[in-house]
């Protein structure tokens, strides 16, 4: 288990690796500088601009400085939000996604999961086509609309919430988590029946109830492990998907999060602040697969993790 | 001056509204808008044109000589009765977007300007109703030398946030900030109207120690880094000695051996310039003088009309020289920033908002009647629509495009004109025609472009698809932008000429034209103008016309290097004077971006700067102007901007204007009725 | 949808000869009686093939070309019509008429005809005044732009006058002197039927918007004589004048009231109504449909085919190899999508086929998992072992055994694909990277869904924009799930010979 970690551990570093330089060189392919606006500026000022947001001399020396910067912990400034630096940015701006993040992936679980299981159980009744039903409307409808209906029936029409913001829990946390969280949790649930429904007619589920044991015990102890895993694959991209996904979400409840700041970043071309929110992202995602894998080995002791 | 715009809003009323304004709002219309009234004063007039009566004598240029200050403060947009007492005073607006700095040497934006205008004062001032510039820190001046020297007096009380005097030096330091390399200042250029200003900030000032100037990469000796700035000393040159007068090209190519401390290198010549510190002999030479604590004397290299004007501009707002001393970059936080203006930054959390609290050290704190105000950051139109029928702010300065209709029938809902032209940039750069590369591009002919001018029906697209009140444009510089220039009637909307035209230029019908792309970037107003203007063209030509949407940074890279067709843009004047919209269209002008060049037109912007007298400034900016958007069209104007929001009734004390600038100082809060 | 519905190969005999004898019923033939069996998959089926028929067929099923814009009509409720003049915009005496300029009533009329057009110029202006609770005017702008304090005086048609006495309060009677104004029409921007002079209530409190538009109308009339394919002569009336006949006759479509061909009115009719810019939705829709099931089928092929045999080949082969590819997968994982895509329509253009390319490219990362996942827990199976002992080569346990045992889910993540994809595109056309081609900004369902929630006006209204083009939408994609689901049930070879 440990060997296992520790290779684990060296591939995620190599992964980032390779995610910064590709990343690196990708945003620096696309058209456009930082400093471009629709007026005109000063060719000896944009190179006193560059030289002061590290973005002067050739382009693998700036990617080596870069990288000698990345391993003190320096993220380098950010040419957009010309007071801060990118840690800080990141420092203020991730806690805040990963909350929201862990609202509606939870929240995505919790509805998925159920609805899921409840639904593979009584395959082909009511409550399965209804939470089919249900499921297919939530991956069908998308979130911008989702979210502002939302606003518009809860915060302007009855007024239990603000329309925007993430200040207050639980009360800001409601209408952005469950507007991100309505994908997932059909996908989940639609998963989690699909995974179900396969496992429940196996020679070792049959055995379980074969053996005499509770429905429950049945269901929990047996069906559950096997019939779960391609939700737990799921939860891996599921996750980064909730990250990137929170994008539209952080737009309409203004939530801010890493999301929206990694967009506008890339549309600016900050390329520092974009470069840090790939790495914090990347980090995230490696980690979440990491889980998934350790959690496979758990769930299922037949796979060999190599 | 509000009189002046008052009577021109009746002039206004002429043309085809005349009837509709009963004569009562004509010429007499007096204040009869004490704050009590919502409705702005009197907006900016739209002269209209031919209709114009008698338009105000040109005041350019001002008298020179001395001449007293305008006396600051105007009684009239004060509340008339202490009711506004009894109600919070707070007022929480949406500003559109994060913003990029609080440092004004490095600020380029108007949400920037919205906000330093609460924390800092520049020597002038936006007067709310005109927004021409009145006394700000600076309580009187004197004009003298024709109009090239300026001497300020600053206010006595006037008093940085941490308690210390505003003096003369800070404005002195605050400008040098500007103009010194570092930090690099995207709107550095808005000072070097001052003497020797502008070949300070590029180190070509003789006589002063030299220093790096820039791209010290290069010079790495020993594998130190020499810092841009740093003062060097010359140790040895190649070749030796260097010869006289050579070109910049051959300048490069000498390289010289610096000493800097222990650090030593060599550099290519042209990268070695004046020094730029603030003590130094270099900026000695800058026409900057702060002769006494109170006193700043400011030469210009020549008359501008507009200088008082360029004051109020965020590059020209101060900062407190040993703040910035002590925290460098980090001075500009909540809770390090100190300021001069009515307001002091309270708290700031970026992308959530800003909160700003009466500066009690503010000369004018008794006259400060808000007591807090909050910026939100929303960019996108819908969630901040949301938040304002929600009542989560009081003020937004734009509204949902998709929403017009109905934000339209918001009594909140406001729409004044606003200094700035929506147009259609034209490739105009000679290449041959894509299918045929014996002729040349059909929109190198301006015949073609006239036909696709005449072709578009400016008024539907205002009325139809716009929608918010813009106004249909034919000339350039937007009504409004100088008391004595009405704007230009250009070519009007006219299918049956613009046929002829195209077929006159070899086109019959849209025959042999080749596809013409709109390059637009993203953003839905855009994208629905330029599918109405590109079903106009098609419909009314007979031509194919393609769109092609890009993304901001892709769409600035494009019209930078002249790679489009057709591309959309917009302008927004610096100062109250045609020129900051016609200058750009000079021969390779860093803002021309259309490969346009019309000899007589350089001519006759270049005359502008020499010619005072009033009635000859006018006709010299009406000529180019008509070559601009009569026979040469190298844009395609198509409106002009209007400023557009939503504003409850309770906010008093904003004026619409046609700069949008809205002091804080003169806005209170005062539920109506 | 034809991959699983072709007979394949059935099972190999290695592993034939290893499970239990079942009657001569092939897997597929097997299948394909259960998906028969299942109501809610056929129905899916039907509304599939509905839609994908529409799509393929939308140049002859919609009414209008979907970009028309209308700028007389602009957006309009279900079920409207209006005289359809756009294409008769211009006659011509001396050019003969092509078919692009005739409407189809009259193309193919030859011999004389006549044709007869009541015309009605327009000149409008809009005013918009806040009125107080009090019935004092507090603001009046003008469409120009221009604001300010000012007292108003409308007049309306006969039965309709308002006046803004010198007190600031509304007068209901004609004025005496100062004139009434030269107002023929006064439109109340009101839906409901609000008796003349009284004033909607705004949303403020108390106080009124009213939205004058005012208009002057001239009727004139216009008689065209067509002979053969050409206009032989028009001839324009107005009152009080002469009729006097004319070369050119441009029609601007706000301009008429009525078009006439032998009495009969020509009117264009949008059952679902027009968006903003007048351009006829359920033509947009037809046409968006293509768009987005091109899309998505496109890129759907492309994650499927890439997805399901890397992932088939990295959970098979497992260790190294499974490590280096999923390492692959994670890299590729890492990288923010949306930079791709941008990157990509960057540099080939905001294309179609870019998009389809990036969301595929996307997409099968997902399905690589899915399937290695899946593959992971089936290769320890014992029919693997058998046919691995069998010695059947690599290539062919991996494609004839593992993969169709996984069908299942990939049919079911499929149907999430395809669904997934119309939402990725709708997300992009959400941050402003719609699809182009050729110079055209294509609409998909995305992008009219987006576009009608843009309109969708906080108190209800346009909300034929949204309602169309997402049910729509989410019908389409709910007949894609059921299908996966009737598809997963029929294919699952687990619950083979278990009935």
């Amino acid at each position: 288990m440990l060997r296992f970690l520790a290779r684990r551990l060296a591939w995620t570093v190599l992964t980032l690796f390779l995610l910064v330089t590709i990343t690196f060189f990708m945003i620096r392919l696309a058209p456009g500088d930082p400093f471009s606006g629709e007026k005109d500026l000063d060719p000896e000022v944009r190179l006193q601009l560059n030289k002061k947001y590290g973005l002067d001399g050739p382009l693998h020396s700036q990617y080596l400085r870069y990288l000698g910067g990345l391993l003190q912990g320096d993220l380098g400034p950010s040419s957009k939000q010309k007071d801060f630096t990118v840690n800080e940015i990141l420092r203020s701006r991730f806690p805040v996604s990963l909350r929201l993040g862990f609202c509606a992936m939870v929240l995505a679980l919790l509805l998925g999961l159920t609805a899921g299981i409840v639904a593979a159980l009584r395959h082909n009744s009511p409550f399965d086509y209804a939470s089919m039903a249900g499921a297919t409307v939530g991956l069908a409808v998308p979130t911008f609309v989702v979210g502002p209906i939302l606003v518009l029936v809860f915060a302007l029409k009855l007024g239990w919430f603000n329309t925007v913001g993430f200040d207050v829990f639980p009360r800001d946390y409601i209408l952005p988590s469950l507007t991100l969280a309505l994908p997932f949790a059909a996908r989940i649930a639609r998963l989690a029946r699909a995974g179900m429904l396969e496992v429940i007619h196996q020679d070792y589920v049959r055995t379980a109830r074969a053996k005499g044991l509770l429905e429950r015990v049945v269901v929990l102890r047996h069906a559950v492990r096997g019939g779960l895993l391609p939700v737990v694959s799921y939860i891996g991209p599921a996750m980064a998907d909730i990250l990137a996904g929170s994008l539209v979400v952080e737009t309409i409840f203004r939530v801010p999060g890493l999301g929206w700041e990694f967009v506008t970043s890339a549309g600016n071309r900050d390329y520092m602040l974009v470069m840090g929110t790939v790495i914090v992202y990347g980090s995230m995602l490696v980690l979440f697969n990491l889980l998934v894998d350790l959690a496979y080995h758990l769930i299922d002791p037949r796979v060999r993790v190599a | 001056m509000s009189r002046r715009s008052r009577s021109l809003f009746g002039c206004l009323a002429a043309g085809a509204l005349a009837a509709l304004l009963i004569a009562s709002c004509g010429q007499k219309a007096g204040p009869v808008s004490g704050p009590g009234a919502t409705g702005p004063a009197g907006a900016v007039g739209l002269p209209d044109g031919a209709a114009t009566p008698a338009a105000p004598q040109a005041t350019w240029p001002p008298q020179w000589g001395p001449q007293p200050a305008p006396t600051g403060w105007d009684k009239q947009f004060e509340p008339t009765s202490q009711e506004w007492r009894k109600h919070a005073q707070v007022l929480r607006f949406n500003n559109g977007t994060e913003i990029e700095t609080l440092d004004p040497a490095r600020m380029t934006g108007v949400p920037e300007h919205r906000i330093i205008m609460a924390v800092c004062e520049g020597l002038t001032m936006y007067h709310p109703v005109s927004s021409e510039p009145m006394p700000g820190a600076a309580e009187s001046w004197v004009i003298s030398d024709g109009g090239r020297t300026y001497t300020f007096r600053i206010r006595a009380d006037a008093r940085w946030s941490n308690g210390d005097t505003v003096t003369a030096a800070d404005y002195r330091y605050s400008w040098w900030r500007v103009l010194a390399p570092q930090p690099p200042s995207q709107y550095s250029y808005m000072l070097f109207d001052i003497e020797n200003a502008k070949a300070f900030a590029e180190g070509r000032i003789a006589e002063t120690p030299l220093a790096l100037h820039r791209d010290a990469e290069r010079t790495q000796p020993n594998g130190q880094s020499l810092a841009v700035g740093e003062i060097v000393e010359v140790v040895k040159t190649w070749p030796d000695p260097l010869p006289e007068n050579p070109s910049d090209e051959e300048a490069k190519k000498f390289s010289v051996e610096v000493k800097c401390g222990e650090k030593s290198g060599w550099v290519g010549k042209s990268l070695l310039r004046g020094a730029w510190q603030l003590d130094g002999p270099g900026f000695a030479k800058v026409g900057i003088e702060a002769p006494g604590v109170r006193t700043l004397v400011v030469r210009l290299s020549e008359p501008k009309p507009f200088f008082l004007e360029v004051l109020s501009h965020e590059t020209s707002m101060p900062v407190h020289p040993p703040t910035v001393e002590k925290h460098g970059n980090q001075a500009f936080r909540a809770g390090v920033f100190v300021g001069n203006g009515p307001y002091v930054l309270k708290s700031w959390e970026p992308r959530v908002r800003m909160v700003f609290e009466k500066n009690p050290a503010y000369w004018g704190r008794d006259r400060v009647e808000l007591d807090r105000i909050v910026a939100h950051p929303v960019e996108n139109m819908e969630p901040a629509y949301a938040m304002y029928k929600a009542d989560e702010v009081d003020w937004l300065m734009d509204v949902p495009l998709a929403k017009i209709d109905e934000v339209k029938l918001h009594p909140d809902y406001y729409v004044a004109p606003l200094m700035g032209t929506y147009f259609y940039r034209v490739n105009c750069t000679a290449r041959p025609h894509p299918d045929d590369p014996s002729r040349p591009h059909p929109l190198t002919d301006r015949r073609v472009r006239q036909a696709l001018n005449m072709a578009m029906d400016k008024k539907t697209i205002c009325e139809k698809v716009t929608k918010a009140g813009q106004i249909p444009a034919s000339g350039y510089v937007p009504p409004g932008t100088a008391p004595w220039y009405e704007p230009l009637q250009g070519l009007p909307h006219d299918r049956e000429r613009a046929r002829a035209l195209l077929a006159e230029a070899g086109y019959p019908g849209g025959k042999g034209m080749p596809k013409i792309e709109i390059l637009y970037n993203t953003l839905e107003s855009h994208k629905t103008v330029a599918e109405a203007i590109a079903d106009m063209w098609q419909q009314n030509l007979g031509i194919t016309v393609g769109l092609h949407n890009a993304e901001w940074k892709v769409y600035l890279d494009q019209v930078d290097r002249i790679d489009y067709h057709i591309a959309r843009a917009g302008w927004i004047g610096d100062y109250l004077d045609p020129n900051t919209f016609l200058d750009m269209w000079v021969t390779k002008g860093g803002n021309n971006n259309t490969g346009w060049s019309h000899p007589e037109y350089d001519r006759l912007i270049e005359r502008v700067k020499e010619v005072g007298e009033p009635t000859k400034r006018r006709e010299t900016f009406r000529t180019a102007e008509r070559i601009l958007c009569v026979d040469e069209l190298p844009i395609l104007p198509i409106y002009y901007y209007v400023n557009k929001g939503l504003k409850k009734p309770k906010v008093r004390g904003v004026h619409m204007n046609i700069k949008d600038m809205h002091p804080w100082q003169y806005i209170w809060i005062e539920p109506e009725e | 949808m034809s991959t699983p519905a072709a007979p394949g190969p059935t099972a190999p005999p290695a592993a034939a000869t290893l499970s239990p004898p079942v009657e001569g019923v092939s897997l597929w033939a097997d299948a394909r009686r259960r998906l028969l069996r299942n109501r809610m998959a056929m129905a899916g089926l039907v509304v599939i093939a509905v839609v994908g028929a529409s799509a393929l067929l939308a140049p002859w099923l919609s009414p209008s070309d979907p970009e028309m814009h209308r700028f007389f009509v602009l957006s309009t409720p279900p079920g409207s019509s209006h005289p359809d003049v756009r294409d008769v915009a211009l006659f011509s005496t001396d050019a003969p008429l092509n078919a692009r300029e005739v409407p189809d009533h009259l193309v193919g009329l030859r011999g004389p005809h006549e044709v007869r057009l009541e015309l009605r110029r327009l000149k409008e202006e809009e005013y918009r005044a806040v009125i107080t609770r009090s019935g004092r005017v507090k603001q009046l702008s003008l469409s120009e732009g221009a604001v300010g304090t000012a007292r108003v005086a409308v007049a309306g048609p006969d039965e309709f006058f308002l006046q803004i006495g010198p007190d600031g309060h509304p007068v209901a009677s004609p004025s005496a002197g100062g004139g009434p104004l030269e107002v023929h029409d006064v439109t109340l921007a009101v839906e409901e039927d609000l008796p003349p002079g009284f004033l909607r209530p705004g949303e403020g409190e108390g106080r009124w918007v009213l939205l004058v538009r005012r208009a002057r109308a001239r009727v004139e009339t216009a008689q065209l004589r067509l002979e053969g394919d050409r206009v032989s002569s028009i001839t324009v009336e107005s009152p009080g004048e002469r009729a006097r006949d004319v070369a050119v006759l441009e029609v601007r479509g706000g301009d008429v009231r009525g078009l006439y061909l032998d009495g009969r009115p020509i009117l264009a009719r949008h059952l679902f109504g027009t968006d903003r810019q007048g351009r006829d939705l359920l033509s947009r829709i037809l046409y968006g449909g293509r768009i987005s099931l091109l899309i998505a089928l496109l890129a759907t092929l492309v994650s499927l085919v890439i997805g399901v045999c890397y992932g088939a080949v990295s959970g098979y082969v497992g260790g190294l190899t499974d490590l280096l590819m999923m390492r692959v997968v994670d890299i590729l994982y890492g990288l923010p999508y949306i930079f791709l895509v941008i990157i990509l329509m960057v540099a080939f253009g905001k294309d179609i086929v870019v998009l389809f390319i990036a969301l595929g490219a996307v997409q099968w990362l997902t399905m690589a998992r899915i399937v290695r996942g899946q593959i992971l827990s089936l290769r320890e199976r014992e029919f693997i072992e058998a046919a691995r002992t069998a010695g059947a080569p690599g290539y062919a346990i991996v494609f004839r055994h593992l993969v169709p045992n996984v069908l299942g889910v990939v049919a079911v993540y499929t149907t999430l694909t395809i669904p997934a994809i119309v939402l990725q595109e709708s997300f992009l056309a959400f941050i402003g990277l719609g699809v182009q081609w050729e110079g055209r900004n294509l609409a998909s369902w995305g992008a009219l869904v987006k576009e009608g929630m843009d309109s969708l006006g906080h108190g209800g209204s346009h909300s034929w924009l949204l309602l169309f083009p997402a049910t729509v939408m989410s019908v389409s994609l709910f007949a894609f799930n059921f299908v996966g689901d009737g598809l997963r049930d029929a294919l699952d070879p687990q619950q083979k010979g278990r009935t």
